[in-house]
């Protein structure tokens, strides 16, 4: 390149980049294009298609299958835990499938914009956590515009902590593909069977079994005292484990 | 031991401009050299790096980053290598376009063959 491409149009390439092939197609962007205006007419048409590969590359099917299925089963099991009526209305049984599709968005973004080699729990949770923030903003936009859409809050988050409990544990015990090797030249069946599990630490197990103990407690004090109890004894609970962290830390 | 799927008329093209590159083979060069043997058909950089996704994870290439230069803003390369199984399937590509050739060869004549061999040839200068 003749010159320098505007330091905000590379930074805006670089951050919608997945950090795997960043540094290669930003060099090359550099070095093909000429003026600034063709830099960005190039990252226009290559930065779709290498999110793209990046994500046909990183998403896994049969383990993006369980999920949703595992997904749509907590929203329906939620739905008929609060009375099957609501299965029964209009569009019930499509509504419950908008907030599983948003996690599984979530997810599969999350897969593709990982840093390739880290291996943590912590990114095992990170994609359904941001698929659930998702899921939830689109429910707000549906209840402000499209009632018949919107799911009603309980069931959403009987649901949602049903679904994204079982979702971290099926990522646990299925990894996706993020951790292969970059260059390793295996084909990518090869190196789906032989990616190795990620270990669970005690972090993940932390995460895991306060998840449990807030839905178990929502779940208790939603059949002993109403909505009322239940989300004061998940915020308490919410609260003290917070506390019992920070005291673990400092 | 991998399936040797057979290639895509692009694949082809990328494996051929990887195997012609030698160690020159990155991004740039090789859009430049599929580019030239796609001709006259245009071809965009994206499709080069979702080509080369996929041959790497049939096992076909592989890559490695390079040293960053200064040509490119301080970035690094990632250049590429024919293994063999991406050997072997381009060998039987190129087996299978001959066969091609010598079938239309056979029906429209030797004539029809040298000419198209020799416009070829000059398109190629």
């Amino acid at each position: 390149m003749q010159s320098a491409p505007p330091k905000i149009i590379e930074k805006t390439v670089s951050l919608l980049l997945p950090p795997a092939g960043r540094e290669e197609v930003l060099g090359d962007l550099y070095e093909s294009c000429t003026t600034s205006g063709e830099y960005i007419r190039e990252a226009l048409s290559v930065v779709p298609m290498v999110i793209l590969s990046r994500i046909r590359r990183t998403a896994d099917a049969q383990v993006l299958l369980m999920q949703g299925t595992i997904l749509y089963l907590s929203f329906m099991g939620a739905a008929w835990y609060e009375g099957k009526t609501s299965l029964f209305d209009d569009a019930g049984f499509v509504k419950l499938a908008i907030p599983a599709a948003w996690v599984l968005f979530g997810v599969v973004i999350d897969d593709a914009y990982c840093s390739p080699g880290k291996k943590s729990v912590l990114k095992q949770v990170r994609g359904p956590v941001a698929g659930l923030g998702l899921a939830y903003l689109s429910q707000a936009v549906l209840a402000i515009g499209c009632q018949r859409l919107a799911l009603a809050p309980w069931i959403l988050f009987y649901g949602s902590a049903v679904g994204l409990l079982c979702s971290i544990a099926v990522r646990c015990l299925f990894p996706a593909v993020t951790d292969r090797q970059v260059g390793a030249g295996g084909p990518a069946l090869w190196l789906k069977h032989t990616a190795e599990p990620v270990r669970i630490a005690s972090e993940g197990l932390l995460i895991v079994r306060s998840l449990a103990l807030v839905l178990l407690v929502a779940f208790v004090g939603g059949e002993v005292g109403g909505p009322v109890l239940s989300t004061s004894l998940v915020f308490i609970s919410i609260l003290l484990l917070i506390v019992r962290e920070l005291r673990r830390r400092w | 031991m991998p399936r040797l799927d057979s290639l895509g008329q692009f694949e082809q093209l990328v494996l051929t401009a990887i195997l012609a590159l030698r160690d020159d083979a990155y991004g740039v060069t090789i859009h430049e050299k599929v580019q030239a043997l796609a001709r006259p058909k245009a071809v965009s950089l994206g499709a080069v790096y979702v080509t080369l996704d996929r041959l790497e994870d049939k096992g076909f290439v592989a890559s490695w980053l390079s040293d960053p230069t200064p040509e490119r803003g301080g970035r690094a390369k990632r250049c590429y290598r024919l293994e063999g199984f991406g050997e072997r399937a381009l060998q039987e590509s190129a087996v299978t376009a001959k066969r091609v050739w010598d079938g239309i060869a056979e029906v429209w004549g030797k004539e029809w063959a040298k000419d198209w061999g020799k416009r070829w040839s000059k398109e190629s200068k």
